[in-house]
């Protein structure tokens, strides 16, 4: 069973498409990525998986369940961290996380799932006292209350400095390993990157590409990037030279330092064309194509 | 059904807002003074004190419907519009409430906080009453305070009705503010204004030529029906609405009709606004 499959689903805002027939299914026990510019549709795909909003047309369900039919059902199971929310302000951490499991029917600890997130030591202060990144945190364990068997994020690492990525990918490790699926949505994409088994991107309000990261970039044309930093600047006779080596696609001068974006194994032959051609090369690097790349081509050419 | 847990958190969070506990501290006064105040203008007049007693709870009902009405605005217009504004009715319904179990919730948790008020500026008075009176009977003060609580819980529902049924707390505030000046300031006009129309737009000479359902209209209003509702179970008690239709006869001017008034007042418009936000996207 698909822990989440959207079926040809559309949602307008008075004349704005936010979401235009979007199909996907999210298989259980995998941790997607859903990768998109601000505006694209991935709030609005969130909203509707657990009832905030109603698609104008097509059909969705979550962990089987329609989530229209049985908001409560589907939320049982499913631990949300959405997005552009608000905590109480007037009430600790410790009652916050109390809430959700007393709203679950739970049993945990609230001490446990704070000390999980990391903030135990705040757990008896005001959460509108706390910092973005510890209301994140706070969120977070409200989200894992219960033990869900589905894990919704929508942006969770908004907020957080590098270190509470991390542990905030720790966590998603944790609770896939434990059986769960997580879904969670993302502009920022090394975090997708480094956590995702699969991606879908998401271009106003279409689906451009779904795979695993590697497949994707195996489909795309772009290979390797090459840094290079020359000498002196490059003449225009290197710079021929460098664009006629078979493989290399793009070259882009910056004062000496050359990026270029070839495919396959060209790196030698770039540097001996510039060797040939009179320049000293001082340095150079390559990169295989990151998923920003992937993410700029896909979502531009659907522009 | 998950309301309890929402009425909880709701409880929690509400009783800690700094405008009720004013408007709690204000009310202790006045529930105080009115007690006072009463015996001081009874001395006066030298009456019986078991008449004492009974005129006292019009004077106590008063002020408890100014209070009543104006917290219950305060506390409540921003219940479910304000989630909706800030967000926080992510979390909310993130967690397993269906929206009507966070419609009831608000109205459990919040009449519980003001119920908290209430009781303690009657507690106060009734310090006051031990204090000065000869005679007051136990019995009847507390069943003022349950009607009391009763026209709180109407006032909490009616204005997270409201709340419920508009998307912002701008829109929230401007339609329990409207609510409040015309069910409490204005009824009375709205009640003869309804008589000048339908008396092909002129009014009868004098208030005996008034149609019956005019003093239904004037009885309806929260306030009235609480009133008449007191004068049901404080039998004795003289009440606004008894005065005005005194002579008229139609059930609906029966005193005890005014519980059926305060139900209507605590299930209509909270179904409206449930409705609403039910169908709402948030």
């Amino acid at each position: 069973m698909a822990a989440i499959k959207l079926d040809d689903v559309t949602k307008r805002f008075d004349e704005v498409t936010a979401l235009d027939e979007l199909s996907m299914t999210v298989e259980e026990g995998e941790v997607f990525g859903f990768l998109g510019p601000n505006g694209a549709g991935k709030s609005t795909t969130i909203d509707i998986l657990l009832d905030f909003v109603r698609p104008t047309s097509g059909s969705c369900t979550v962990l089987g369940m329609d989530p229209q039919r049985q908001p409560e059902a589907v939320r049982r199971r499913v631990g949300i961290l959405p997005d552009g929310y608000h905590v109480y302000d007037r009430l600790t951490g410790r009652q916050h996380v109390q809430f959700a499991i007393d709203s679950k029917a739970g049993d945990d600890d609230p001490m446990t799932l704070l000390e999980r997130v990391d903030i135990a030591d705040a757990a008896d202060r005001k959460a509108g006292g706390y910092s973005k990144g510890m209301t994140q945190r706070l969120v977070l364990a409200m989200a894992l209350a219960g033990e869900p068997d589905l894990l919704v994020l929508d942006e969770p690492t908004t907020g957080l400095d590098p270190a509470g990525a991390r542990e905030m990918r720790e966590i998603i490790r944790e609770e896939v390993d434990r059986g769960a699926t997580v879904f969670f949505s993302s502009h920022i994409l090394e975090q997708v990157e480094a956590v995702a088994d699969r991606v879908g991107i998401l271009s106003e309000g279409e689906l451009v590409a779904v795979d695993t990261i590697d497949n994707l970039r195996d489909a795309t044309a772009g290979g390797e990037t090459l840094t290079v930093t020359l000498s002196t600047p490059p003449d225009d006779n290197a710079l021929a030279a460098a664009e006629s080596v078979d493989g290399v696609q793009d070259v882009a001068v910056d004062g000496a330092t050359l990026t270029i974006s070839c495919q396959g194994n060209v790196k030698m032959d770039v540097l001996d064309a510039f060797e040939s051609a009179g320049h000293e090369v001082v340095d150079f690097s390559t990169e295989e194509t990151s998923l920003e790349d992937l993410f700029m081509q896909y979502t531009e050419v659907s522009a | 059904m998950s309301w309890t847990a929402v009425a909880r958190k709701d409880f929690q969070d509400a009783r800690l807002s700094r405008s009720l506990w004013l408007l709690t501290g204000l009310f202790v006064l006045f529930a105080a003074g009115m007690a006072w105040v009463y015996t001081e203008i009874e001395a006066l007049g030298a009456g019986d004190p078991e008449l004492t007693a009974l005129g006292l709870y019009d004077f106590l009902a008063s002020s408890a419907t100014l209070f009543v009405s104006i917290a219950a605005l305060v506390l409540a217009y921003k219940a479910v519009a304000g989630e909706r504004d800030s967000g926080s009715v992510k979390l909310l319904l993130g967690l397993p409430h269906s929206r009507l179990d966070v419609v009831l919730g608000k109205v459990v948790g919040r009449t519980a906080t003001l119920a908290v008020s209430i009781v303690l500026g009657f507690v106060v008075a009734l310090g006051v009453i031990v204090a000065l009176y000869d005679a007051y009977s136990l019995v009847d003060y507390a069943l003022f305070v349950g009607v009391t609580l009763l026209f709180a819980l109407v006032y909490v529902s009616l204005m997270v009705g409201i709340s419920a049924s508009v998307s912002t707390s701008g829109k929230a505030a401007a339609l329990a503010f409207g609510t409040f000046v015309v069910v409490e300031l204005l009824w009375g006009a709205v009640a003869t204004a309804a008589v000048y129309v339908a008396n092909g737009f002129a009014l009868p000479a004098t208030i005996t030529q008034y149609p019956t359902w005019y003093f239904g209209i004037v009885s309806l209003s929260p306030s009235a029906a609480y009133q008449s509702a007191l004068a049901t179970v404080l039998d004795g008690a003289s009440t606004t609405g008894e005065v005005i239709g005194g002579t008229a006869e139609a059930v609906y001017l029966e005193p005890w009709f005014g519980f059926v008034w305060l139900a209507l007042w605590l299930v209509v418009p909270l179904a409206v606004g449930a409705f609403r936000f039910n169908r709402a996207d948030l």
